[in-house]
């Protein structure tokens, strides 16, 4: 139905690559290499989407929230686990205004817009912050934060971020924000600076199935949180970036966040499994990981440079009042990605091995593995640089999200 | 080259699959079965792409227990 929707934003939205699960909404159960147009969502135009190992979750601007894909530990959230190739009403929630939601490999959150914070799918790692490690195939609410005002969340893996307003700042003055972590923690993705935690019946360690407050990002004021794999990344609002988790370009873990050092101010976070993109806020790419097997980051250069940044410790934490989290420049390295330079990119998505961004044009590009035709580009290959979508229109207004091999475009309407 | 290395420990029993699996980038599952353990097999694979990993395991673990010590009065059936 071409231009339906009277003009709203948000009706038009495209999908591609790894859908043997019905992840990609098309109504089939199978991969596709280029972009495929969808029925325009209903009953109300797109608010955002979230992708994540397979299956997806829409939230429409009416409040309502979809979801499609594989539902093997009730991360649909409609009670049940048969999987779905297309994008369905949580009758579940339908009492609730669904503001923002967050997917991750087998587990989805939805906030509503009173705050609460509601869970679904696998348990397994304590990731639902419900008290245990059952899985839970309806959206139940997360308790421990039913006095406090949940803004997001972040899936990854096998754990799960949450960022609420203060509530426990000792300064009662200071606005703020908190982050907490709960789930597995044992590449250190909960940041809480330790990799012990508590014994499941299962007898799995390094777990946490109560949500913890991530106690060394207080004052630092997150403004946004990702996870993705055993990764955990946030942004202040002042554009630092943090990160913590699996490290990306060695062996060792961070448990603790880690304020990356680098002198820029960034919008916007893009996590992978294996490399963090950066957005600057003048439109400018830098990433994080050398593990780069599917040329994800290959036009970085040597991302194990020994770039040491000792000498502007000091300088960063003063700039940092009040925040605990460690400052170890020679632990991270964030460089600039140079294929993308002098190009103005308006928005970055990162999937499990592949990546995406927006141009100013409102081109969209896409690099990295591609065996599932998640690149959009017609074939199967790699591709370590960014290569133009074609088949979807450009839309200056166009966001994309990745998940594990696919991708999904939509216009926005935020 | 393979695309992780994973420790048996992190790895989920899948009842379904009759193997221990762990999350594959694409969406699927690397598998591996106990006899693929008791083999000394250390590659799981993901049935959906060419991906797979190293599973990191002690591969006494999973041979057959030692058979118990004969009973001092032996039962033979007829
Ligand atoms: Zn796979």
């Amino acid at each position: 139905m071409e231009g339906s929707g009277g003009g709203e934003q948000g009706g038009e939205w495209w999908s591609w690559g790894a859908g043997t699960h019905g992840q990609l909404g098309t109504g089939a159960f199978q991969d596709e290499l280029l972009p495929q147009r969808l029925p325009p969502p209903s009953p109300a135009p797109l608010l955002q989407l979230a992708c994540g190992g397979s299956h997806s979750v829409a939230v429409l601007r009416n409040g309502e929230a979809m979801t499609w894909g594989n539902n093997s530990s009730g991360q649909l959230g409609r009670g049940d686990s048969e999987s779905s190739c297309e994008p369905t009403l949580v009758k579940e929630l339908h009492c609730l205004k669904v503001h923002t939601v967050s997917a991750g490999w087998s587990h989805t959150a939805f906030i509503s817009d009173d705050y609460s914070l509601f869970t679904c799918g696998s348990g397994g790692y304590g990731q639902l912050g419900h008290g245990n490690f059952d899985s839970c195939s309806v959206p139940r609410r997360v308790i421990c934060f039913a006095s406090m005002k949940v803004f997001l969340a972040a899936c990854g893996m096998r754990h799960t971020l949450v960022l609420v307003g203060s509530a426990l700042l000792c300064d009662a003055d200071e606005e703020g924000t908190s982050v907490y972590a709960f789930g597995s923690s044992k590449k250190g993705q909960l940041g809480l600076g330790s990799l012990g935690g508590v014994m499941s019946v299962k007898g799995l360690l390094n777990t946490h199935h109560t949500p913890s407050l991530v106690g060394s990002l207080v004052g630092c004021n997150v403004s946004s949180i990702h996870a993705s794999g055993d990764h955990s990344a946030a942004l202040s609002d002042h554009g630092n970036l943090f990160v913590w988790g699996r490290g990306f370009d060695t062996r060792s873990n961070f448990p603790v966040p880690l304020k990356v050092l680098s002198g820029l101010s960034f919008a916007q976070v893009a996590l992978g499994w294996s490399h963090l993109l950066a957005l600057t806020c003048d439109g400018q790419v830098y990433a994080i990981g050398s593990r780069h097997r599917f040329g994800t980051l290959s036009g970085c250069g040597a991302l194990t440079s020994e770039d040491n940044g000792g000498s502007k410790s000091t300088e960063a934490l003063n700039e940092q009042r009040g925040c605990a989290a460690s400052t170890q420049a020679s632990a991270v390295c964030v460089k600039q990605f140079e294929p993308l330079k002098g190009h103005f990119v308006r928005w970055v998505a990162a999937g499990s091995e592949h990546s995406a961004a927006v141009l100013k044009d409102g081109s969209v590009v896409t690099w990295g593995w591609g065996e599932h035709g998640q690149l959009g580009l017609g074939n199967t290959t790699d591709h370590s640089c960014p290569n133009i979508v074609l088949g979807v229109p450009r839309m200056v207004n166009s966001q994309v999200y990745c998940g594990c091999g696919f991708s999904f475009l939509c216009q926005s309407c935020t | 080259m393979s695309y992780d290395d994973v420790e048996i420990e992190d790895m989920e029993w899948n009842e379904e699959l009759q193997a221990f699996t762990y999350p594959c980038p694409c969406g699927d599952l690397f598998q591996i079965t106990r006899a693929d353990l008791k083999m000394g097999e250390e590659i799981a694979r993901c049935p959906s792409c060419s991906l797979y990993i190293t599973v990191i395991y002690n591969m006494e673990d999973y041979q057959d227990p030692a058979p118990p010590a004969p009973p001092s009065i032996a039962i033979v059936a007829a």
